[in-house]
């Protein structure tokens, strides 16, 4: 009788032994393994969490670069996770919650890793790259921009953007439509594409929320788009008029039908099959263009919203790599994490970026144009030689709290739920309420 | 008798530590979390009720209540009903039925993800089967763009989850009519009822308990899904299709409105229940 009861006894805290360390939080056990194994092969242990693997355009540079890495560097080992696209975004944020953060890892700038660097949970930069020879005049201008915040900088940039306007010249060609060079000339190919039992453009809310910013970006410079994200300057007529001009197209049939819940891709498959002759988009979309269409297509430069408008190329830097804290603590982390990081917003990947993918780069690099698509040439080319190339504020200047409300503000107005005027004033108070102090 | 206790002990305790463990230590740490301000990085600030005042004026947060209760009223009008339909059917044992049972049943087995795949195939707006087969009938003036278009937005995302479910309903009610004695049945046909009164007076009633089950089951389903609603619409556009779970979720991972998040989770259960409880009350089973 008693042999039994302490069996019974003996089985049941083993058990509940077993079950309260199997449900404990794994931070200090991962720490230990991770220990274990640098202690074994004397190996430094990185953990790296990126989203540019499975169909993301992005992925074949990216993940071989990482793989060359790991074989030119027999002293780092590298864990690599993948969340691919929007993914990552809760598969960070539950990570960072959770106390245990990757070592490396790729994300955008400002508008999603404000919240980390305001609660210290990534390190300044600024010496590291400072005291890098290797870092002097190795990214375009303002490449930065992102990822400073109060006099530091954040992480490094390898990936740009640009908003581009591509059109099917054949198909305005068949039907006797003008490539419009303002508005008003949109407008009128807008109704002679609906007559003709087309989608005026290829769209999603994506692309006319670009669209409204072009408008807007056309009379201002960056020193202005930075006053009014920051408040010191109230949104007025510019950004109505612009509101007003997309909110007009909406409502005239520019877009296809159910536009709003369209994926990128969806939308675009519009435009390949030939439903659509305009197509608005971000530059990440260039690496969905069949090789073999693009000789058909052309990059025309966005219409001009009125006469005081400038011609106007949306771009910057969009997507960067960052090191935790907690790597940055460890001098051989940070170490190997730095030359990681190096390695990814470096020439060699920039180049690729451009040639290979196709895509905007960061970095300062020789590219062989005759390497790269048709496309991407054209909107190199608008890139460089544009006369005002301001950046887009979907990517950067605007506070992340202003980026967690401000798509679903813009859609109402596509909705018809708010009028141009109406938009502008609630613009006007969320950014009174969550001004960007990114530039203080 | 000691030795029972012992062994009864020893029983009750592993899923006495999973409980406490899987479900009253999270529940009471979401209770705690909801007076919280907290973006999950940052420490908490306790606010007390604030997320709960903010909750009661939140326009977003009703309007995803009443489409999460229109739910609930597809549940009762059209999930249940052809549940017991299909349950009836194949109860009839006509040639086939365990095949056709088998066939109704595969919508639980099948993951929501393929669902809504499926569906939105149907759904597209320029692409889609629906609008392609009104077209070719010549209904073009009745397509539309399913998932975004204010009147049908709703009723198109809530359908993949009807459709879901329909046939766990069918297999809770089919069990329910295989107990349904046969003397029952006779006995009323010896009365001369026909087949509506026969469903009517003899099945309905005898299936109320099932029924109960089913409603429950049906409701708490209908406040935990959104599934449908994220890989469908996404709560969009502005907000038309969001329902409570959709919201709860954003405000938590996609705002980092952990508290917020929280009030609405604890919000969601206190409905859940104060609903059951109702129906415990109206339709309470009869032994």
């Amino acid at each position: 009788m008693y042999k039994e009861k302490s069996i019974f006894c003996f089985l049941l805290v083993v058990f509940s032994t077993l079950m309260i360390a199997g449900c404990s939080p794994g931070g200090e056990t991962n720490e230990e393994n991770a220990g274990n194994a640098q202690n074994s092969d004397s190996a430094v242990n990185l953990r790296v969490l990126h989203s540019f693997s499975g169909s993301q355009p992005q992925a074949p540079v990216i993940e071989p670069a990482l793989e060359e890495f790991d074989e030119e560097h027999s002293d780092v080992t590298l864990d690599i996770q993948t969340a691919p696209g929007n993914d990552i975004l809760e598969q960070l944020r539950t990570e960072m919650s959770a106390g245990d953060p990757p070592d490396v890892f790729t994300h955008w700038g400002m508008r999603r890793v404000q919240n980390y660097i305001e609660n210290g949970l990534l390190p300044d930069l600024s010496e590291s790259i400072e005291a890098d020879s290797d870092m002097e005049d190795r990214y375009i201008e303002d490449a930065y921009n992102p990822v400073e915040y109060q006099g530091g900088i954040y992480g490094l940039p390898f990936q740009g953007y640009s908003y581009y306007l591509l059109i099917n010249p054949e198909l305005f060609e068949e039907h006797g439509v003008e490539v419009p060079t303002t508005y008003e000339e949109l407008v009128t190919a807008v109704e002679q594409f609906n007559d003709a039992g087309l989608i005026p453009f290829a769209a999603n809310n994506h692309s006319a929320r670009y669209m409204m910013l072009t408008w807007f970006a056309q009379k201002n410079d960056t020193d202005s788009l930075i006053k009014y994200a920051t408040a010191e300057e109230p949104f007025g007529e510019d950004l109505r008029d612009a509101a007003d001009k997309v909110a007009e197209l909406s409502a005239m049939g520019a877009f296809p039908e159910g536009y709003q819940s369209l994926e990128t891709a969806q939308s675009f498959e519009l435009f390949r099959q030939g439903q659509a002759p305009m197509f608005y988009q971000h530059s990440w979309t260039a690496g969905e263009i069949d090789p073999e269409m693009e000789d058909q297509y052309e990059v025309i430069p966005f219409p001009l919203g009125d006469q005081a408008s400038t011609p106007t190329t949306i771009a910057g830097t969009g997507h960067f790599i960052y090191m935790s804290k907690e790597a940055y603590e460890d001098p051989e982390k940070r170490e190997a994490a730095w030359e990681l990081m190096k390695k990814i917003a470096g020439p060699e990947v920039g180049r690729k970026f451009v040639e290979e993918i196709p895509n905007p780069t960061a970095l300062n690099v020789e590219y062989d144009p005759a390497e790269v698509s048709p496309v991407m040439n054209q909107i190199m080319d608008f890139i460089e030689n544009d006369e005002n190339v301001v950046p887009s504020y979907d990517e950067q200047l605007f506070s992340q709290d202003v980026e967690d409300d401000y798509w679903s503000m813009t859609d109402q107005l596509l909705q018809q739920d708010l009028t141009p005027e109406q938009y502008v004033e609630e613009m006007n108070a969320l950014i009174e309420e969550y001004p960007s102090v990114q530039f203080e | 008798m000691v030795q029972q206790r012992w062994v009864l002990l020893a029983f009750i305790l592993p899923t006495l530590l999973f409980y406490t463990y899987f479900f009253l230590m999270p529940v009471t740490s979401t209770l705690i979390d909801s007076f919280h301000e907290w973006d999950g990085i940052s420490d908490k600030v306790f606010i007390f009720l604030e997320n709960y005042i903010t909750l009661l004026q939140d326009p977003i947060f009703y309007k995803s209540l009443v489409n999460t209760l229109y739910w609930v009223v597809l549940v009762i009008v059209l999930q249940i009903p052809i549940g017991f339909f299909l349950a009836y059917f194949i109860y009839q044992k006509i040639k086939g039925f365990k095949f056709l049972r088998t066939v109704y049943f595969i919508p639980v087995i099948t993951s929501s993800v393929a669902i809504s795949l499926a569906f939105s195939f149907i759904y597209e707006a320029n692409f889609g089967i629906l609008n392609s087969l009104l077209k070719l009938v010549g209904l073009d003036h009745l397509t539309t763009a399913w998932l975004t278009d204010p009147i049908t937005a709703m009723t198109a995302v809530s359908l993949p989850f009807v459709f879901n479910y329909i046939g766990l309903m069918m297999v809770i009610l089919f069990a329910g009519l295989q107990s349904i004695p046969d003397e029952l049945i006779e006995a009323g046909e010896i009365d001369g009822v026909n087949a509506l009164q026969k469903i009517i007076y003899i099945i309905l009633p005898s299936v109320r308990n099932v029924l109960f089950i089913c409603l429950v089951l049906g409701i708490s389903y209908a406040f935990k899904q959104f599934d449908y609603v994220l890989l469908l619409t996404n709560g969009g556009p502005v907000h038309l299709t969001e329902v409570t779970g959709t919201y709860m979720y954003k405000q938590g991972f996609s705002q980092s409105n952990y508290g917020y998040g929280n009030a609405i989770a604890v919000t969601m259960m206190g409905i859940v229940i104060v609903i059951t409880l109702v129906i415990n009350k109206v339709l309470k089973p009869k032994d």
